[in-house]
């Protein structure tokens, strides 16, 4: 709604079952009361007359002054001073009459009108409309003109009729205003136009018409009745008034209110204004000029609009509840200028101009907070739900897979099998693991290639398993069992690994993996306690120590041995690997000391790391840490003997290499001779040569041999250096108290399982260089480049343990 | 709100003839013209009745033929003027961006939204002015097509010609309950012309129920000579049947003849129309200003004006009038929200806001409105009315107006830093409207954002296909084609950026540096 209005000050309805036209309603004081408040005349189609005087805000019962109904359809209600030294009068028009009223105080209601008739002129032709107006410039009482329905204007003064014409050109009868102050009549006719009659000669050119049969057009005969000027409208008026609408000189103006436009013509039709409308004015009110000020024009939109224009301009604007079909302007109840609407449905108002500031609307959740803790879970649910409908991606962000596994040695190993590479000879044990696959996203995963990375000293029958499709379960995972062997060819790694790749339903690639630690009884059997090493690790922990038949109870108990041989088995522990090296575990009595002994320094990696893990698995008493340190030098010359081991194997290896390449030079070189000399014509004594050719397939085969074996002799350097990594990586770990995520970054570094590789050496030098140049830092800020020989690997290692020793940490990465 | 009142039994003794005569007057066209067919049935030559059912069926069809002007597939195929092929800078209206640039220059194109045809997107809908298939400047098959598309997003109904009007031909089977009510075509129409009474009437009724500008021509043909060339109302209804019928030059011949007879307000009008047709605007906005000063406060003059200004895009000179209009008529909608939004695209949110708020206290309350609200709160720093104002333009709005709320309120997100809401909220216009090409953009930018350029480079794609007016997703997929290496791509899409906008810094720079590139190679 809008923040302008008109606010009702009285209003009521007067019928609802009746029809209301624009010439009902009638606004003045035509009972003559010397107060002269105004009365508001109101009649129906259907001939009822009702007469209100509102006194005050709201309506009351008394205010509906008179009802009566006079049984013809009134037409158009007009007041004005129709008889000679009287006060106003009604003038009612029904179809074939016009009755004049006088109104007096009514004898049987007490503040109530009654009707007198005056006078009733019955008419000849059908009424069309009437207009009252002070016709031929008389002072002293008004005078009214009937139009007909076919074009003859019938004029009665005083009671008496005056004299008739007929308006030239006529078919349809158009709105009709007198001018007083050019004393003229003003229509419109059907040709779209505006005329003007001025009424001294409408009053010299009566004559009576034959009538004509037909309703048609009328020629006007004898004195031709001409219109004083017409003005071309293009479009049908709605109303004609006559006000002093301009700031001009002009005494008045014509106002005419057209369909689509405003115009306004002086007094002798010429144009003065024109304003273009762009609704069709419903009803339409001029307040008379007065008070210094022009008249002002007030027009009803259909769209609940009055407009309020004065001259050019629009002056006001306010919307009216419900359109009214008549407005007319009057004062009451003390109040001067209320407008009077009535309405086609029958209700009358008395408003005013004014506003109704916006009632404050249903904001009752304006007040209190909103709950924010409310909002934002409903938030994130919201969010989780347009995640899950936006695309298919399932909740799990990794793909679902889940792989477990789980290791069973198998005693009876003939019950199993044997790998199928022919390698029978060097397994021993087996081992039976199970691959679980279990998938908790939607759908299923297709294309799933598992990679088994079996360690060290572990035999596998198979590399790579290939599943074709997973379907989500929830209750039992999917099932792959694998056979391993463990070999005598190297001393064992611990963790199996397994990598798998994947796709996702979403078409997304992911992967999966898995570890395992390989349990120790496959690797090794308890024999009897040795007590001599020559090599020897202590670990130390700062908690009492564990009797050894705790720890590793399973190896014990698996043991074969007698246990007469086994001596004090809660201190002394003795396990050969396969391989056939034997390490001891000592535990001392007191301190939480564990010294591991074996023969050669790689033996004792596996020992030591299972030690260190099912110490941590035992944990400590509730409240404490476990610490373990390992207090001793770092044995970095058995490591670094290691190194040369294999340095040397590989060199060895390489110069088997080349000299049966050499060999095979000279093979090939001895082939050809005596290939020519065959060829030869002349017969040479050949002898010599296929006694070279012989003896060089001789050495051929056994350098070829000696190639063979130097190669393995390689891979078991090769084992062994692993194995030493391994446990230096321990030891250090252990010595300088690192934290895990940086041992395991100095063992990406060492890269120990690239070992098997040909350029191992290199690799490691370079990754271990890149290390040293870049993560490192102490305070300085020196990175140590300069001090660093790049190519000596003893060199690289020695430094980077001699700066974590001093403090040096590896900055993050 | 009461009810509406049930039909009345019509009272005894009430002349029929003024009943209907009565129905007219109050617009009830239908009651009327069944009256006037039973008297006619009774009395076939009553002429006062005839007259009365002339009236009242010419007023029931009646349009504001001023206002209206949708330009069908016909008028774009066969417009057959000899509009200059190269129009001198800021003379066409089928080329507005080469209006003279600075003071009447206005936002720039790259704050101000643009419409199809090139020109900012006023703050006003009027019918057939958003989008003005050019006859020469644009190719023709674009605007064939524009002209198939229909206003709506997403609608492909065409628009024949004629506009909104119905096809020739078959009006005149049009039942008014008995038939043909007048037979055009066995009209004698010279007999008729000397009838002024009757001649009028006829000739609106056939102009605007009957649809035919031919006859109708013949009619005011021989009414004008009958009234000696003296009737300005003749001539102009002669001009405007030479309009209708595509004869431009006529038409103004007639309509400034009859001007000179009589300075009639819509005779103006359609003469200005005339000039628009004729892709004329300044001789059109001198029509303009020269009625104005003649009617000093005549609104729709002003209006007119300002109209062609905006087409011409020298929207500065176009404000001046609406000022000018709000003196007259504070309450022109059209005025005010013009004025509302060239504050609000040149930085002023806090007038806009005052307007915006006129508009409200005025009553005109609907989903526009209150979107527009919202984003000038928003930039006014009114955050607390801001939301308010957009929940109340959903609760208002309709499929149409749906996607540019979202869309707004996608804008807001960004500006508050919630790129998770303005995704979606961009996600949801354009599930409203699948070709809302600025919410297609945003998408594609903040997909991008996100890493998602594959996606973002579809989003582009389809915002390209939506609006090839719009610079803005041809600039962006060739800075997207260039990140990625793809120079000879990056530069095609930049040609077609700076086609849309030439003054638009980024893509120059962007241009330039690819023209390094290639030149490296």
């Amino acid at each position: 709604m809008s923040l302008f209005c008109t606010r009702e000050w009285w209003g009521t309805g007067c019928s609802r079952t009746e029809d209301f036209l624009a010439g009902g309603l009638c606004v003045g004081n035509f009972d003559g009361a010397p107060d002269g408040q105004d009365k508001i005349a109101v009649a129906s189609l259907q001939g009822v007359l009702r007469v209100y005087q509102p006194q005050c805000r709201d309506a009351r019962v008394e205010d509906l002054l008179l009802e009566l109904n006079l049984q013809l359809p009134i037409l158009q209600l007009q007041a004005g001073c129709l008889f000679k030294g009287e006060h106003q009068q009604l003038a009612i028009l029904h179809p074939r009459s016009l009755v004049l009223y006088a109104t007096a105080p009514s004898a049987g209601q007490a503040g109530g009108l009654a009707l007198q008739q005056k006078c009733d002129f019955r008419l000849a032709r059908t009424a069309a409309s009437m207009v009252v107006g002070r016709f031929g410039e008389t002072t002293d009482v008004d005078s009214i003109c009937v139009q007909s329905m076919d074009g003859q204007l019938s004029f009665f003064v005083d009671g008496a009729c005056a004299f008739e014409c007929f308006l030239p050109g006529f078919l349809a009868p158009g709105p009709l205003c007198y001018c007083a102050a050019i004393d003229s009549l003003v229509t419109s006719s059907s040709a779209l136009d505006v005329q003007c009659f001025r009424y001294s000669r409408l009053a010299s050119a009566t004559h009576t018409l034959p009538t004509q049969e037909q309703p048609s057009l009328h020629e006007a005969t004898g004195k031709r009745l001409q219109p004083d000027w017409t003005y071309v409208l293009g479009e049908a008026p709605t109303g004609i008034c006559f006000a002093r609408f301009l700031a001009d000189e002009q005494v008045g103006h014509i106002v005419v209110v057209g369909e689509r436009s405003l115009t306004c013509l002086d007094g002798h039709g010429k144009l003065q204004l024109q304003k273009r409308l762009d609704f069709v004015p419903v009803a339409h009110v001029m307040l008379p000029a007065g008070g210094g000020r022009a008249a002002r024009l007030l027009l009803v939109a259909p769209s609940g609009q009055l407009l309020v224009f004065g001259g050019q301009q629009l002056l006001w604007l306010a919307a009216v509840g419900l359109v009214p079909c008549a407005m007319r302007i009057g004062s009451f109840g003390g109040e001067r200028g209320l407008l009077v609407g009535l309405e086609a449905s029958g209700k009358l108002s008395v408003s005013y101009l004014g506003t109704k500031p916006p009632a404050p609307g249903p904001n009752s959740k304006r007040g209190a907070e909103p709950d924010y803790v409310a909002l934002e879970a409903e938030h994130q649910q919201l969010k989780a739900a347009m995640r899950q409908a936006e695309s298919c991606a399932p909740v799990y962000e990794d793909g679902g897979l889940l792989i477990a596994m789980q290791a069973r040695s198998v005693s009876d190993a003939e019950a199993v099998g044997w790998p199928s590479g022919g390698s029978q000879a060097a397994c021993v044990g087996c081992l039976v693991v199970h691959v679980l696959l279990s998938y908790l996203g939607p759908g299923q995963l297709t294309r799933l290639q598992l990679s088994l990375q079996p360690p060290a000293g572990v035999l596998c029958d198979q590399e790579i398993i290939e599943v074709a499709e997973v379907k989500a379960t929830s209750q039992t995972p999917l099932l792959l069992p694998l056979t391993c062997w463990a070999t005598r060819s190297s001393l064992p790694g611990s963790s199996f690994g397994v990598v798998g790749v994947y796709l996702a339903p979403g078409g997304r690639v992911c992967t999966a993996s898995a570890a395992l630690r390989l349990p120790l009884t496959a690797f090794c059997h308890l024999v009897a306690p040795v007590h001599t090493g020559a090599f020897k690790l202590t670990i130390t922990t700062d908690q009492p120590p564990h009797p050894l038949t705790l720890l590793f109870a399973d190896i014990q108990q698996s043991a074969q041995v007698a246990p007469a041989d086994a001596g004090n088995a809660a201190d002394v522990m003795t396990v050969q690997y396969h391989t056939g090296d034997k390490a001891t575990l000592l535990v001392s009595k007191t301190a939480g000391r564990y010294r591991a002994q074996a023969d050669s320094f790689e033996a004792l990696g596996l020992l030591l790391e299972e030690l260190v893990h099912r110490l941590n698995e035992q944990g400590a008493p509730p409240g404490q840490d476990l610490h373990i340190f390992f207090q001793d030098a770092l044995p970095l010359q058995d490591w670094f003997a290691l190194l040369d081991g294999h340095e040397s194997a590989c060199m060895e290896a390489a110069a088997s290499r080349e000299r049966l390449a050499q060999c095979a030079a000279q093979f090939r070189a001895a082939q050809k001779r005596l290939l020519l000399a065959t060829a030869d014509r002349t017969p040479v004594p050949l002898l010599y040569l296929q006694l070279m050719l012989h003896e060089t397939a001789e050495q051929l085969r056994s350098l070829g041999d000696a190639v063979e074996a130097s190669q393995q002799a390689v891979q078991a350097a090769g084992h062994k250096l692993a194995a030493g990594c391994r446990l230096l990586l321990l030891l250090v770990r252990y010595h300088l108290a690192l934290p895990g995520q940086d041992v395991e970054r100095l063992a990406s570094h060492l890269y120990a399982q690239a070992i098997h590789m040909g350029d191992w050496e290199e690799i490691a030098k370079a990754s271990l260089a890149h290390l040293l140049q870049t993560t490192f830092s102490d305070t300085a800020g020196k990175t140590g480049s300069a001090a660093v020989d790049a190519h000596d690997m003893k060199g690289m290692i020695s430094f980077m343990l001699e700066r974590l020793l001093q403090g040096a940490r590896l900055s993050p990465a | 709100m009461e009810a509406s009142p049930q039909a009345n039994a019509v009272p005894a003794g009430l002349d029929p003839v003024w009943l209907a005569n009565s129905y007219l007057t109050r617009r009830k066209f239908d009651e009327c013209i069944t009256l006037c067919t039973d008297l006619l049935r009774a009395n076939p030559y009553d002429q006062a009745v005839w007259y009365i059912k002339t009236r009242a069926l010419t007023l029931q069809d009646w349009i504001d033929d001023i206002e209206v002007e949708e330009e069908g597939v016909a008028e774009v195929l066969l417009d057959e003027h000899a509009v200059a092929k190269a129009p001198r800078p800021g003379t066409s209206l089928a080329r507005p961006m080469t209006g003279a640039k600075g003071a009447g220059g206005g936002p720039s194109a790259a704050v101000r939204p643009m419409t199809s045809s090139g020109r900012p997107l006023t703050g006003f809908a009027r019918p057939g002015t958003s989008a003005r298939p050019g006859t020469s400047a644009r190719p023709g098959t674009s605007s064939v097509e524009a002209a198939f598309g229909g206003g709506r997003p997403g609608t492909s109904r065409p628009v024949t010609s004629g506009g909104r009007f119905v096809r020739l031909g078959t009006a005149s089977l049009n039942s008014d309950g008995s038939g043909v009510f007048i037979n055009v075509d066995k009209l004698d129409l010279r007999k008729y012309a000397g009838r002024p009474q009757l001649a009028r009437a006829l000739c609106n009724y056939i102009l605007y129920h009957e649809h035919n500008p031919k006859k109708a021509m013949e009619l005011c043909a021989h009414a004008t000579v009958s009234c000696n060339y003296k009737d300005w109302w003749w001539k102009a209804q002669l001009g405007k049947c030479y309009y209708q019928l595509g004869l431009l030059r006529d038409a103004e011949k007639q309509f400034l003849s009859s001007l000179k007879t009589c300075d009639i307000v819509t005779t103006s009008l359609e003469l200005a129309k005339v000039y628009i047709r004729l892709d004329q605007p300044n001789t059109a906005l001198e029509v303009y200003t020269q009625a104005a000063a003649r009617h000093p406060g005549e609104v729709s003059l002003l209006l007119g004006a300002a109209r062609v200004y905006d087409a011409l895009n020298e929207t500065v000179k176009g404000v001046e009038l609406y000022k000018q209009v709000l003196q007259y008529d504070a309450s022109n909608v059209e005025a005010i929200a013009c004025l509302a939004s060239f504050h609000f695209y040149t930085d002023q949110p806090e007038i806009a806001l005052r307007f915006y708020r006129r508009l409200l206290q005025m009553g005109v309350k609907n989903a526009e409105v209150y979107n527009n609200l919202g984003l000038c709160c928003f930039y006014a720093s009114q955050y607390d009315m801001a939301l308010d104002c957009f929940e109340k333009a959903f609760q208002l709005a309709d499929d149409t107006g749906m996607a540019d709320v979202w869309y707004n309120i996608g804008q807001i997100a960004i500006g508050i830093g919630d790129l998770g809401l303005a995704y979606q909220a961009f996600k949801v216009a354009v599930s409203m409207d699948s070709s809302h090409a600025e919410a297609l953009t945003n998408l594609g930018v903040l997909e991008s954002r996100k890493g998602n350029l594959a996606a973002a480079r579809s989003h582009y794609q389809a915002a390209q296909r939506a609006a090839e007016h719009a610079y803005e997703p041809w600039y962006n997929a060739a800075l997207l084609a260039m990140r990625e290496g793809n120079l000879e791509d990056s530069f095609k899409l930049v040609n077609k950026a700076l086609a849309a906008f030439p003054d638009h810094t980024d893509s120059q720079e962007l241009h330039a540096q690819l023209l390094k590139q290639f030149a490296a190679l």
